[in-house]
């Protein structure tokens, strides 16, 4: 009887760290990057279902549907694209409707789930980008803009500090 | 000859206290219609007076006339508005006369009051995009926005500046040692 209790509250509390948003990885072996598909490596299936992020390239509204260009990085455990690591290519993502461009200004870190449509040469207006993989996507989330490196000033900080726990007193220094 | 010396005192005072920002600017007119609402109903709020704030994308010159793009933001209480948040939607700011598309340069922060005057479809890429339309009767530009440093001790509860009272925080935290 208290197995069967303990199992059960169990399930219960586990389920709920279970996230209801697609799985990152739903390809065997982790999803291609964008340079690897171009690339002629492993090719998706179509409408495959693939998160990928990076920084703004480039944005262009279509009557109907928001072209973004996006220079990809790989992706923390968070979904977050890492920006300071190596560019994994580049991909181009459709979005349904209108999305403010000026709220995807160039370097504005993004995360991108959708399906997988092939290769394109997507039209941004008048111009248009080499062949690219395209995503239609899903779901666009918007990081904030990392900091101008030009305000980084080196911090050195100094402190002391003492604390107790129970009967123990610790004291100590941190630079 | 403690009077004149007492004015001047007090001049100098309050003089740091005045501000450049007309009134009109500075307090809250009118009722809080979004750009949402007015395209929604553009007959019916014609003539309503807004305090619409934001950061600038564009200018357009007319023969008579400029249209000055503006990204609606949130404001604060004193009518600046802030980086970002809020319906993050576009409408017209229309000065009557010429407006320097120098002066008034993508990503600088501008509110203004006056009476809402229909939509104008300007096309952003292929979409075409009602702005509100704004006949500006009073306007602000705001500098560029700094955003206050967070001071140390804020995120270090052992925050201590040993060279206190002359470090780079030394207004402020008194309980160094």
């Amino acid at each position: 009887m208290m197995r069967t209790l303990l199992v059960w509250s169990l399930v219960v509390l586990l389920t709920g760290c279970s996230s209801s948003l697609p799985s990152p990885h739903p390809i065997l072996g982790g999803q291609p990057s964008p340079g690897q598909i171009l690339a002629g490596g492993r090719r998706p299936v179509p409408r495959a279902l693939l998160t990928w992020g990076g920084t703004v390239q480039a944005v262009y509204n279509r009557r109907d549907a928001t072209l973004v260009e996006v220079l990809s990085y790989p992706l923390d455990r968070s979904q977050h694209p890492i920006v300071g690591a190596e560019s994994t290519g580049r991909f181009a993502v459709e979005m349904k409707g209108f999305i403010e461009p000026a709220e995807l200004p160039i370097g504005r870190p993004v995360t991108v789930t959708g399906r997988y449509a092939g290769i394109a040469r997507v039209p941004f207006g008048q111009s248009r980008t080499g062949p690219l993989p395209l995503l239609k996507g899903e779901r666009l989330e918007l990081w904030e803009m990392p900091p101008a490196a030009s305000r980084k000033t080196p911090e050195i900080h100094f402190g002391i500090g003492v604390g107790t726990g129970g009967s123990n007193v610790g004291v100590g220094i941190g630079l | 000859m403690v009077r004149p010396i007492l004015l001047l005192f007090l001049v100098v005072l309050f003089s740091g206290c005045a501000s450049q920002v007309p009134p009109a600017i500075r307090l809250a007119v009118g009722e809080s219609l979004s750009v949402a609402q007015v395209q929604g109903d553009p007959g019916g709020t014609r003539g309503k007076v807004v305090r619409w704030g934001g950061e600038i994308l564009r200018v357009i010159n007319h023969r008579d006339s400029s249209d000055v793009v503006v990204l609606r933001r949130p404001l604060f209480n004193d009518g600046e508005p802030k980086p970002e948040g809020g319906e993050a939607k576009r409408f017209v700011a229309r000065f009557t006369g010429f407006v320097d598309p120098a002066a008034f340069r993508r990503g600088g922060r501008l509110t203004v009051t006056g009476k809402l005057d229909g939509l104008e479809i300007i096309e952003v890429g292929e979409y075409p995009y009602p702005h509100p339309v704004v006949r500006v009767a009073e306007y602000y530009r705001w500098p560029k926005w700094e955003p206050v440093p967070e001071p140390p001790w804020h995120r270090d509860p052992f925050y201590c500046d040993p060279l206190w009272p002359w470090g780079r925080y030394s207004w402020g935290y008194p309980y160094c040692w």
